[in-house]
């Protein structure tokens, strides 16, 4: 492991610190440090009420097809505010800077690693302006995504990003959803079934109309196989639009 | 053998002798010891054979033909990310002896291995379907994203235990039956199995898949209504029927009422008829009860 500095400073830490955070003895700052160096660690605000996230969860849900029925029985738990860390690796590829998200939690909940940071305000972290969030602590280093997603551990940064969650029980399952705290953004496993009618009732009653349509061969063939065409064209456009597709 | 690593030195293959936690490379002479947790079991950690472009691209074979034509262009992948799964690998032993049906008492003797997932959700994010030791990388560092370890070694104890007093109870009957049984659990290790959670979002939903780290398979189900094609055959029957039917009463109405007319008809009825009698038949049986399987005798 380097030596360590003080990322607002760069004064060299003589002594490796007991505890993070840790102050600078210059600049008196306090920062973390990992085996891959020392950092400040950032949050993001939450710009999101959670009457604004509910809201948006109802959406979600019937934003799908079928959801407009299924949003009107799914009872939402109580919605909870959690600041996620997440890990921001600086990438240089094709001479081009991106940025690669990876959460700094083993959590599998939806949503915490896509995040846009291109609108997002970040401030130092200073656990008193998080109010009453719930942090989570990081259980991975940065080194942890080093093979697995090609990113060079050291350019990382360490984000505080909220996130809205609850659940719902659907199917007897338990869902769990994530509202984005400054965009709004809804994540969360939503598997609507609709309701399929037989159709049976259908397929015989194009049967009967195309058989009668016969008759009007009376008047023109033509004509009549003009109408029959445009039965079954319509028929087969009915079926493809109910199928459930 | 437990298993294989690479040397951390030198990269050099090392292999574990089963229960010997120390081995040595044979090219540069380095000590590697498998890591335990607090309960003394050994920990083997799996190396992520895919690359989050495979896991992807696995998913969307997976996925893809589940879907009707217009939501496979609607199939849209908007989170992947690696996970490592805790599932605990024991030998449930159960000794002692049951009572026959005819009275006489038998020695009761059956080993089972168990894999026993130790994570939350296990149903929904799925087990891994084989784990054998051969290809663990064992590292010493725990720094890879792990999910929670929910059920710790005296859960799991408990869990082995109540698993295997079921198996034991369909053989051979439980202590109602006069039976006595002792169950005991060795060798627990802790795999930690890579895999890849895909998350994707189409015209009915979002949904996660978890694609197996190694093999690529998919290890759950995933929730998708699947397109009812059962609809277009039966549209079309109905519209071949009705053509046949349209064409007999057309011949019907303008040559008079003759043989080939009526036949048409009759041809384009039964069709549609007998069709329709022999799928609702075919449903029917399907959906019928089956009868109860015979309990397993010893």
């Amino acid at each position: 492991m380097q030596g360590l500095s003080c990322p607002s400073c760069t004064a060299p830490v003589v002594s490796r610190p007991e505890s993070s955070p840790a102050s600078c003895a210059r600049c008196g700052a306090k920062f973390h440090f990992d085996d891959y160096g020392t950092y400040v660690p950032l949050f993001a605000p939450c710009k999101v009420t959670v009457e604004e996230a509910t809201e948006n969860v109802m959406e979600w849900a019937s934003g799908v097809k079928g959801g407009r029925e299924f949003s009107r029985h799914i009872e939402l738990a109580k919605m909870t505010r959690r600041y996620f860390p997440v890990f921001v690796f600086g990438t240089l590829r094709d001479g081009r800077k991106g940025t690669v998200v990876a959460s700094a939690t083993a959590s599998p909940e939806p949503g915490i690693r896509n995040i846009d940071f291109s609108h997002v305000e970040m401030h130092a972290l200073d656990e008193a302006t998080l109010g009453d969030g719930e942090v989570m602590c990081p259980s991975l280093g940065p080194g942890a995504y080093t093979k697995l997603l090609s990113v060079d551990p050291t350019t990382r940064t360490v984000v505080y990003y909220p996130f809205w969650c609850t659940q719902y029980v659907y199917k007897g399952r338990l869902n769990t959803v994530t509202v984005d705290g400054c965009s709004g953004r809804v994540s969360g496993d939503l598997s609507v079934e609709i309701e399929r009618r037989s159709s049976m009732p259908f397929a015989a009653a194009a049967f009967a109309v195309i058989g009668a349509e016969g008759a009007l061969a009376l008047i023109n063939w033509i004509f009549a196989a003009a109408v029959v065409a445009a039965t079954a064209g319509y028929a087969i456009y009915h079926a493809r639009r109910h199928r459930g597709d | 053998m437990i298993s294989k690593s690479g040397c951390m030195e030198c990269g050099a293959p090392v292999l574990f002798e089963e229960f010997s936690p120390v081995a040595s490379c044979p090219s540069c002479g380095t000590a590697h010891r498998l890591p335990r947790d607090s309960s003394g079991a050994w920990i083997l950690t799996y190396s992520n054979e895919l690359q989050m472009d495979d896991a992807r691209e696995r998913a969307m074979e997976i996925v893809e033909p589940k879907l009707g034509r217009s939501r496979r262009s609607r199939l849209e992948i908007v989170e992947t990310f690696p996970i490592h799964l805790p599932v605990w690998k024991a030998v449930c032993h159960a000794t002692g002896w049951f009572r026959s049906p005819e009275g006489e008492v038998l020695p009761l003797s059956m080993s089972r291995e168990m894999r026993i997932p130790a994570y939350e959700n296990a149903s929904r994010i799925g087990v891994p379907k084989d784990i054998n030791g051969s290809d663990a990388h064992i590292s010493p560092d725990r720094d890879f994203p792990m999910m929670h370890v929910k059920i710790g070694p005296s859960e799991l104890r408990e869990e082995a235990e109540r698993l295997m007093e079921e198996e034991v109870a369909s053989v051979a009957g439980g202590p109602e039956d006069g039976n006595r049984v002792t169950i005991s659990l060795r060798d627990p290790v802790l795999a930690l199995y890579p895999a890849w959670i895909v998350r994707f979002r189409t015209r009915n939903g979002e949904h996660s898949l978890t694609i197996d780290g190694i093999t690529g398979q998919s290890m759950n189900v995933v929730d998708i209504q699947v397109a009812d094609e059962k609809i277009l055959s039966e549209t079309a029957l109905a519209l071949v029927s009705g053509c046949t039917v349209a064409a007999g009463t057309a011949m019907s109405f303008m040559e008079g009422i003759h043989g080939t007319g009526i036949g048409l008809i009759v041809a384009g009825a039964a069709l549609f008829g007998i069709t329709n009698m022999l799928r609702l038949a075919l449903k029917s049986s399907r959906l019928s009860p089956k009868p109860k399987g015979r309990r397993a005798s010893t």
